[in-house]
């Protein structure tokens, strides 16, 4: 029996590298052009590398016959045309990216938890989640993120005070969700789908205490991150 | 002697801060994390603005003197 569930984490191994490995991915569709992240980040670039072509032109110019009618124009680019341009593409493009694992494993401390995220063999919730693929992108900030605008909003304060306590080392641990973990972040995508609401394990007459919160869906489907120890492996 | 038209410091100013604002949105571009963005949202983009805004200063003020305003 034990040798039967190691081949079948290895054929699931396997088959996740085949997944991850770019050459084995789908092909893009026909007439692929990249993703709005893509255009973003090349807009973005372009527009800033002309901003400082110009400036730097502009600034020899200057600096030889002073400020003639025609630089006056030139510096229309520059000053007033181009720094909108690169504030919507940055913010576009970075707001986006802020989403991503990428960016949340990105500092040292969230290592061992983006580590156990993409490893197939693990059951906490996040990897069965990531390798299940339930949530298609934005793995972290899907589930961690109240829904609606002001989710969203607190979600950047919070990770404004996230940023500022990784660069000052203010923090301890081990490192500990800042808040209960409401129900209705799993609820607003498993709440009304009918493998939820036919489950035994959600009687009908115990739905009110896991939508009002008195029961927490971790208790029972936990742990959603490896456990202290398991993280500081 | 030189008969250069002299340059406004505002207008100087504006270019300085513009080219830091496009240099720090630039590393987001090429390095997009948590400590780019946040140089980008809370430096960058009031730089970039703040150039936009002294530049429309010095144009309006030549405008005022010019009395085309």
């Amino acid at each position: 029996m034990r040798s039967f569930l190691l081949t079948r984490r290895r054929c699931a191994n396997a088959l996740l590298a085949v997944v991850a490995d770019p050459e084995l991915a789908l092909p893009p569709p026909h007439g692929w052009i990249g993703t709005t992240d893509d255009w973003a980040r090349g807009l973005g670039i372009a527009f800033v590398v002309l901003a400082l072509a110009t400036l730097v032109v502009s600034w020899g110019r200057l600096r030889r016959a002073g400020l003639t009618p025609g630089l006056k124009e030139l510096l229309v680019l520059p000053l007033l045309v181009l720094p909108p341009a690169i504030v919507f593409f940055g913010y576009s493009y970075g707001i986006e990216r802020s989403k991503t694992i990428g960016s949340c494993g990105s500092c040292h401390i969230m290592k061992p938890y983006l580590a156990d995220l993409q490893n197939a063999d693990s059951s906490t919730l996040a990897a069965t989640h990531y390798k299940n693929r339930y949530i298609q992108q934005h793995h972290c900030y899907t589930c961690h993120t109240d829904y609606g605008m002001f989710g969203t909003l607190q979600a950047k304060m919070d990770g404004l005070g996230h940023v500022a306590r990784n660069l000052t080392g203010r923090y301890s641990l081990p490192l500990k969700i800042a808040h209960p973990y409401p129900n209705r972040r799993c609820l607003a995508c498993h709440g009304e789908s009918q493998k939820f609401l036919r489950s035994e394990g959600h009687p009908k007459e115990d739905l009110p205490k896991m939508f009002s919160g008195e029961t927490s869906c971790i208790d029972c489907h936990g742990p959603a991150h490896p456990t202290v120890a398991q993280a500081s492996r | 002697m030189t008969d250069k038209p002299p340059v406004p410091f505002l207008l100087r100013l504006s270019m300085a801060l513009a080219a830091l604002g496009a240099l720090f949105s630039l590393a987001l571009f090429l390095h997009a994390g948590p400590y780019t963005l946040v140089l980008f949202m809370f430096l960058a983009q009031p730089l970039l603005l703040l150039a936009v805004a002294l530049f429309a200063v010095q144009v309006f003020k030549d405008l005022r003197r010019e009395r085309l305003l």
